[in-house]
């Protein structure tokens, strides 16, 4: 029995497609036009919005805009290449090593995981001397952007 | 009510690899497609032949080890004739069906093909269950189920 | 411990096609569980939930275990929720998980969600055919219908029936969907037009068959004793059970659904039924494809093998006869994947509750029973008797 025998491959190909309904087609535009999104229901704060209240299943109180300026809650450094990591259908793929961060912007309950970049370095040991949490982070907007979430390029401190 | 003007709809695609183990059983079994045999296996407890062969008898829970090779000729359980081009399929019209191998206590899932028609539609009654059926080999066999590329009338 | 267990809530949201889809995913979960929670009324919130099932098939969602993806089943409000996935039969297995839940004394009261299961589909084949045996089946790309098209050949062969048959029982769901708001098909095709739509998979018309649909049905289960606070007319659920069958289709005969008929067997006897013609008054059932109906009238005992279409000819199981069936439109006329196996339970529930809407209010209906299918083209039944 040879290796090749005692195995069967066979693949999945599956096509999918997903409405985004109006708060996340919001939010999307609002990214296409440099904009943050957000929303309010009873006195919390949303960045990216949501669709309906989780507590009372009611649609939020009312839209909110900011230039997406927020915090660094936690981060991890991403060292070595990951096969199979697909970014976006366009792949906006960063080289290692790059840090995935999770970000609260302006005072919203909840955060967005992004990259952060803008250090200058490739040195592992030296990005991590320049992020820290709690440090400030604002969006760099990518020159081509198409209502999605990689229309923010990364975060980058805010000096 | 929402205001649909700001949908937009993502498209995205899974293309995932698998490969699984054949084990004894399904290995033995595809491979003696390559020698153009159809080979089932005995349960030793209930004496029920089982074809395609298997690793167990899933009515005793025991192991089947002892082999049985098959004349080839199987009868039409049922079928279906598909009369629309289906994504992934041959071109219509096609007949897959269930058939089952001399006396087995299980059947199987094939191509039926090699009957002739004028109207696609004449297929529905000229392909009849209980009918007997041989296989067609393919030129070049790897040990698959489709090794058979179809099963045909035995008087055809 | 004998524990009661009702239904007091049901909640459907719309339904269109899952191409025509403008909510998103979570938007069409909170949007049906806020309809169940509206029609309890009393304040009812997530609040006052144990547990949440939500059912459905990951390949069909996109996502891997969806259920993780909707907060709308109150995650952050600290909630234990739980994803049946049974194939197509998820609805009918989580309406059973969901019971069992609460008969077991754990939980007061529970939703069990249909989702909308297909909405982020492109392709239902390409999904379907990966239900299947990836060794000696997959390869032949066979899906649902195909399976559907094996159990009906064999029918007519063995019985005599006719297209005519298929088509009549067909066309007696599509006129009840005509006067169902949460239907998604509503053309209420005739017979002729049944006949004269295009053959897919013999012996299967293209209106003999489901669509893929969008949109959630859920249901609201509570105790004994909240059953009574919320509700006046609670439903309960008198007997419940599931069977499996093999994974590979070629080692099931396809003579008949002798699956179901065992199941029937168990379930009748620990609801009391004795002559299902007689002591059921509603029966919802899935027909994906239109011709299961008449087998399903033969598994489940409401009369001999061969003898289904006669029920449909003599308007037995139609609106106004001795046991109407699938008056909802069923299955065929509204599939979003999984929500489909729990709308015949919704369906039930409201027929019995006497809310249903559109002129198709069964009277005096006091037992009901609900059928769903799936799972690798027919790996599973679930069957519920309901009854006030
Ligand atoms: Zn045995």
């Amino acid at each position: 029995m040879s290796n090749n025998v005692i195995k069967k491959e066979w693949r999945f190909n599956f096509d999918f497609s997903v409405a985004s309904g109006e708060t996340y087609g919001r939010f999307f535009k609002g990214l296409n036009d440099k904009k943050i999104i957000g929303n309010i229901c009873n006195n919390r704060t949303f960045y990216p919005p949501k669709p309906f209240c989780d507590k009372t299943l009611k649609p939020p109180d009312a839209w909110l805009e900011c230039d997406g300026a927020g915090i660094v809650e936690a981060f991890t450094i991403c060292c070595e290449k990951s096969n199979g990591v697909k970014f976006s259908k366009t792949d906006k793929k960063p080289d290692v090593p790059y840090v995935l961060g999770v970000i609260k912007i302006k005072d919203s309950e909840h955060c967005i995981i992004h990259f952060i970049s803008g250090f200058e370095t490739k040195d592992v040991s030296e990005i991590a001397d320049k992020i820290e949490i709690g440090m400030k982070v604002k969006p760099v907007w990518a020159t081509k952007r198409e209502g999605e979430i990689l229309d923010i390029e990364y975060f980058e401190p805010v000096i | 009510m929402q205001d649909i003007s700001y949908n937009k709809r993502f498209e995205y695609n899974w293309d995932v690899p698998f490969k699984v183990t054949l084990g004894e059983s399904y290995f033995r079994f595809l491979d003696g497609l390559k020698n153009k045999k159809i080979l089932g296996n005995i349960c030793p407890k209930c004496n029920g032949l089982h074809v395609p062969a298997r690793p167990f008898c899933d009515k005793c829970l025991v192991e089947i080890t002892k082999w049985y090779e098959t004349s080839g000729i199987v009868t039409i359980e049922s079928f279906s004739v598909t009369y629309v081009k289906f994504l992934g399929l041959p071109d219509p019209p096609h007949i897959t069906g269930i058939v089952r191998a001399e006396n087995a206590v299980t059947s199987f899932l094939h191509q039926i093909g090699g009957i002739p028609y004028d109207e696609p539609k004449e297929l529905d009654e000229k392909t009849k269950i209980g009918m007997k059926l041989k296989p067609v080999w393919a030129e070049k066999r790897i040990g698959d189920i489709q090794d058979i590329l179809y099963f045909t009338p035995v008087d055809a | 411990m004998d524990r009661k267990v009702a239904v007091v809530g049901v909640g459907n949201t719309s339904y269109t096609s899952a191409k025509r889809e403008t909510r998103e995913r979570t938007e069409v979960s909170a949007d049906c569980i806020k309809a169940g929670f509206d029609f309890v009324g009393k304040g009812l919130s997530m609040d006052d939930v144990d547990s949440i099932f939500y059912a459905s098939v990951d390949a069909f969602e996109g996502v891997q275990r969806p259920d993780r993806s909707m907060d709308c089943l109150g995650q952050s409000l600290n909630k234990a929720t739980f994803f049946v996935h049974t194939g197509g039969t998820a609805g009918g297995s989580a309406f059973k998980e969901a019971y069992h839940s609460v008969k077991s004394g754990l939980c007061d009261i529970v939703i069990a969600l249909g989702a909308s299961t297909t909405s982020a589909t492109v392709e239902a084949q390409q999904i379907l055919n990966s239900a299947s045996p990836p060794l000696i089946e997959k390869p032949f790309g066979a899906g649902a219908i195909h399976m559907a098209g094996y159990y009906l050949m064999r029918y007519k062969a063995d019985y005599n029936i006719t297209a005519e048959d298929f088509a009549m029982v067909a066309a007696k769901s599509h006129k009840h969907a005509v006067n169902n708001p949460y239907a998604h098909i509503r053309k209420g095709f005739t017979v002729e037009e049944i006949l004269a739509s295009p053959m897919v998979c013999s012996p299967i018309h293209l209106y003999e068959i489901c669509p893929v649909s969008a949109g959630a049905t859920c249901v609201i289960m509570a105790s004994e004793e909240k059953a009574k606070e919320l509700s006046d007319t609670p439903v309960w659920i008198k007997a419940i059970d599931s069977i499996s069958n093999t994974f590979l289709a070629g080692y099931r005969p396809f003579t008949s659904f002798y699956k179901l008929e065992i199941l029937a067997k168990r379930v009748y006897e620990k609801a009391g039924i004795k002559n299902p013609l007689e002591d059921i008054d509603y029966a919802e059932l899935f027909n994906p494809f239109a011709g299961f109906e008449l087998l399903e009238y033969e598994a489940l005992g409401f009369c001999d093998k061969g003898d289904a279409p006669k029920l449909v000819r003599d308007g037995i199981t139609d609106y106004g006869g001795k046991l109407p069936c699938t008056l909802s439109g069923g299955t065929l006329c509204t599939n979003s994947g999984i929500s489909a196996s729990m709308s015949r339970h919704a369906e039930t529930v409201l027929q019995l509750m006497g809310k249903v809407e559109g002129g198709r209010q069964v009277k005096n209906a006091k037992t009901g029973i609900a059928h769903s299918w799936g799972g690798n083209m027919g790996q599973f039944h679930t069957l519920c008797v309901l009854s006030v």
